[in-house]
């Protein structure tokens, strides 16, 4: 029941360290910007994607391919349960790399518009920072140092923070 | 081992007036004792000062009145004046009816040059009154003894002992506490008449009660101190019989204007009670003198630069320092019961920091503190003022330092910024907020008791419980995150808990008296609050089994002498299981269990409700053997339940040893190594045990202590069996310099569904 009949159709990807994969173009189309682009006629064989590297490339291919595979929602009202729960289990082993790939993942997802896997990322950056202390967060996140509250707002913050559940 | 820099002195040290200073005393006369003095300060844990004072080598300080100190040793008493180092030898006291010891309050009614002059002693054990007149024109010096044991039955029926002598503007004062119709400030006014010192009492006064302090009197000790024309009232209240967790500090104050007012509206009664009978006293007599004491005495909910000391090891002085460096000021330190801890009540914040004595400060040394102005400002002239203060090697407690290179999240579009936000609530909300400029634009800030933010609240939970603090006086309720030390705020809270408790503290809801007085749940994040039916037992121990919310909600609670059931969603009454007790009382941690309910009695021991909703109920007591364990007789106990097993957490006095035992299926405590996944917060009412959600969590036993620096809750990790605090670098061997609460405090799972 798996790839559908235009599985003979192959798109190329090519990374910024121009490394090309080649995939079905049912895989593709998990992204809206891809699926936008071969609509439009505006994609040639090969597209080029010049502020992705290889190495996210690569992970965004294999979570499409998943979800390219698995029966979608609209498809059956009647979901197989045991699908779902593969493919949770799926992205929650997905989600398990370390922070700058997380935020390369996630600005590669947001230009290539795939919004399930946009929301899998800021979900798991959520969940990374649960019980961290702002300077956690900033180290876990890499947070640019010119980019910190002034100490004026930073007291304002922990003030009204202190405050938040009255 | 730290290293403590400690400098030898033959004569007087010079101690720095900043710091105040106290004196240990091993007399030579003492088994291990060495002779000499050691100063120190609490202040600067690791510097000291070793003297010799030859004055004091064999002498105890008693008390310090007028610049003289009071020195005994057995049967030898002295004045001595530092200042001037004049001393008055005074003649061997030798009581025919009991030991030296048997003295328990010193007083000098004036200052050993005026004709007046007398040294007041009160016995423990008689109703006497032991003095010598010290006008030195007498040729000698003699030591006299007078009842006054028909003059305090005219005041208090049937009070038997003075004790707790002080002196404020040039009148002495006492008290007495040993009656049962009310506990008593006595005016003991010392007369010189010709050659005789005529001693009368008279009533000056009730002691003060605090409102909500309705706790056993027995587990409290009462200070009285005079200090110029102010007379202060001093109340340190326990937890517990063997007074080794302070439950209260309570301080009072009278000025003289006051007391004489006072006087004389007590005289207008004219009261003479010494043929009182029990049930003949009426309420108008308890309701007027109640009157009068609440009209004179004020409490005092700051001490500013003042600090008070007293020890509870050795005897019952207390000592005040009207004006030390602010910073130091507004404590009561009070040396425990066990001799080695000091605990420091801060009147600010309403916290007791825990410092350990110097290791040379033995359990039975005799501790006083000195005072550095002696009225004369004897080390005025010593100006070699010490501020060790740059010395101080403390332990400084430091987040990683965040190494910052390029951002990425800096790049990040803003709307994906939004939606990382959407996925973090509460607390993650905030602190993500607080992380740098962008963040903050992007969250605007939410107030978590609004009606769409509780919406947003309904699933979430915190990474583990908080400690919760009431402020009783200014109504606010601190909640602390033991992992990040943060503290939230919340000031809605209108009432009191009563006895100074929360009885239990469960899936995010509290239970306890207010001042109705009812029982009530509370939920401090939703302000959602259930009355339950009328109980009138304010000492019994308390659990329930699921929120009020849930209709399988069941309270329970153990009294003297009955076990009360209620089912909050069935029923508008208590059921009451009628038990007698007897010696097991009380019985403490109610845990459901299946059908049945154990409750934790003396040392270890339970008792069992069996088919405690049925009408086949039965009570089994000592149903399991206390556990062999290696805490001393100190020790708390603390029942709880993990998954389908009961824990027994044993944990010495002052930390000293913390022991997990597992009840096994022949009704045996089994000592176990760990808690594997699982976690457990320790309170006076209520023991929690839960599964950690991170592993760094696990295996951990959470104390109701913040560490006094990083603020973060203080924990012992089973698998290093070593106290320690979420910080890199904060290995606490031992379980000092924390701070406890003295307000009613909880750990609570908040929850806003």
């Amino acid at each position: 029941m798996s790839t559908s009949s235009s599985s003979s159709k192959k798109i190329v990807l090519k990374s910024a360290d121009n490394e090309t994969f080649e995939i079905d173009e049912i895989v593709a189309l998990e992204s809206q910007a891809i699926k936008n682009m071969i609509e439009d006629e505006c994609a040639d064989n090969v597209i080029p994607l010049g502020n992705i590297d290889s190495k996210t490339l690569s992970k965004i291919i294999e979570y499409c391919k998943k979800h390219a595979e698995s029966p979608k929602k609209d498809d059956n009202a009647d979901i197989d349960e045991k699908a779902v729960e593969d493919l949770k289990s799926f992205d929650a082993e997905f989600a398990k790399v370390d922070m700058p790939l997380i935020q390369d993942i996630l600005m590669a997802a947001n230009f290539l518009n795939i919004d399930n896997l946009i929301g899998l990322m800021c979900r798991t950056i959520a969940d990374r920072i649960k019980g961290k202390t702002p300077e956690e967060i900033r180290k876990i996140l890499n947070i640019n140092k010119n980019d910190l509250l002034s100490p004026e707002q930073e007291a304002k913050a922990r003030e009204e923070n202190s405050w938040a559940f009255d | 081992m730290e290293e403590r820099h400690g400098l030898v002195c033959e004569g007087f040290p010079p101690l720095c007036p900043k710091y105040p200073w106290l004196v240990s005393q091993s007399l030579e006369t003492d088994e291990d004792g060495t002779g000499g003095q050691f100063f120190y300060t609490i202040h600067d844990p690791l510097f000291h000062y070793q003297c010799r004072i030859p004055e004091l080598l064999e002498n105890r300080i008693r008390g310090c009145f007028y610049g003289w100190m009071i020195l005994s040793n057995n049967t030898k008493w002295s004045l001595w004046n530092p200042v001037t180092s004049k001393i008055i030898q005074l003649p061997p006291l030798i009581l025919k009816d009991g030991e030296c010891d048997d003295i328990n309050s010193f007083c000098l009614s004036y200052p050993p040059d005026d004709p007046s002059s007398v040294l007041l002693l009160t016995r423990a054990k008689k109703s006497t009154f032991v003095f010598c007149r010290l006008d030195r024109k007498r040729k000698r010096l003699r030591w006299m003894e007078m009842s006054y044991v028909h003059q305090l039955k005219r005041i208090s029926g049937n009070g038997t002992l003075v004790h707790d002598l002080t002196c404020c503007d040039g009148k002495v004062f006492a008290l007495n506490t040993d009656g049962s119709l009310a506990k008593y400030v006595i005016h003991v006014d010392i007369v010189i008449r010709d050659k005789e010192v005529v001693i009368k009492l008279r009533l000056s006064g009730g002691c003060p009660i605090h409102s909500y302090l309705l706790t056993d009197s027995n587990y409290q000790i009462k200070y009285l101190k005079g200090y110029r024309s102010e007379l202060f009232y001093l109340t340190v209240d326990f937890n517990e019989e063997t007074k080794k967790t302070i439950g209260a500090v309570v301080l009072f104050k009278l000025d003289m204007a006051s007391i004489i007012k006072c006087e004389k509206l007590l005289e207008g009664h004219n009261w003479d009670m010494t043929n009182w009978t029990p049930g003949e006293v009426t309420d108008e007599y308890i309701e007027d003198l109640i009157d009068i004491t609440d009209m004179m005495w004020e409490e005092l909910l700051d001490l500013n630069d003042a600090i008070f000391c007293v020890d509870l090891v050795r005897d019952h002085s207390v000592f005040y320092f009207p004006g030390i460096a602010s910073e130091f000021g507004g404590y009561v330190h009070i040396r425990g019961v066990m001799g080695s801890i000091i605990h420091s009540y801060n009147f600010r914040d309403k916290t007791i920091s825990l410092s350990d004595m110097p290791s040379q400060v033995l359990p039975t040394s005799h501790i006083s503190s000195w005072d550095c102005r002696l009225e004369g400002d004897y080390f005025d002239s010593i100006q070699e003022v010490d501020d060790k203060a740059d010395e101080i090697v403390v332990r400084r407690i430091m987040d990683d330092v965040v190494e910052l290179n390029e951002s990425h999240l800096l790049n990040l579009p803003f709307h994906l910024l939004e939606m990382i936000l959407d996925h973090c609530v509460g607390v993650e909300y905030m602190n993500f907020r607080a992380t740098c400029k962008r963040c903050h634009i992007a969250a605007p800030l939410i107030k978590w008791r609004d009606k769409s933010a509780l919406r947003r609240l309904s699933n979430y939970s915190v990474v583990s419980p908080w400690l919760m603090v009431v402020d009783q006086e200014q109504g606010i309720i601190t909640c602390t995150d033991p992992m990040l030390g943060d503290k939230y705020f919340m000031k809605k809270f209108n009432e009191r808990v009563l006895c100074n408790k929360i009885l239990c503290s469960r899936f995010g809801w509290l239970l306890y008296y207010n001042d109705a007085p009812m029982l009530v749940f509370y939920n401090p994040f939703t302000s959602d609050i259930r009355e339950l039916p009328p109980l009138g037992n304010y000492y019994g121990r308390f659990c329930f089994s699921a929120p009020p919310t849930s209709p399988d909600c069941v309270v329970v609670g153990f009294s003297r002498s009955n076990i009360y059931i209620h089912y909050v969603a069935r029923e508008q009454t208590w059921r009451a299981i009628h038990l007698d007790f007897g010696d097991a009382h009380p019985y403490s941690f109610p845990t459901f269990y299946g059908r049945d309910l154990y409750a934790l009695c003396k040392e270890g021991k339970l008792g069992i409700l069996k088919y405690m909703g049925g009408e086949d109920y039965s009570w089994e007591k000592d149903v399991s053997r206390a556990p062999t364990s290696s805490c001393t007789s100190h020790a708390s106990h603390f029942l709880t339940k993990c998954n389908q097993n009961l824990l027994l957490v044993i944990v010495g006095f002052s930390g000293e040893s913390v022991e997990v035992f597992n009840l096994n299926s022949t009704k045996e405590w089994e000592k176990i190594d760990g808690l594997g996944r699982h976690m457990i917060y320790i309170s006076g009412t209520t023991c929690l045990c839960i599964e950690a959600k991170y592993p760094h969590m696990e295996n951990k036993i959470y104390f109701p202590q913040l560490h006094s620096k990083s603020k973060r809750a203080v924990f012992y990790s089973l698998e290093t069996c070593k106290y320690d605090t979420f910080n890199p670098k904060s290995i606490e061997e031992k379980f000092v310099r924390t701070s406890y609460e003295i307000h009613p405090h909880a750990w609570i799972e908040p929850t806003w569904s």
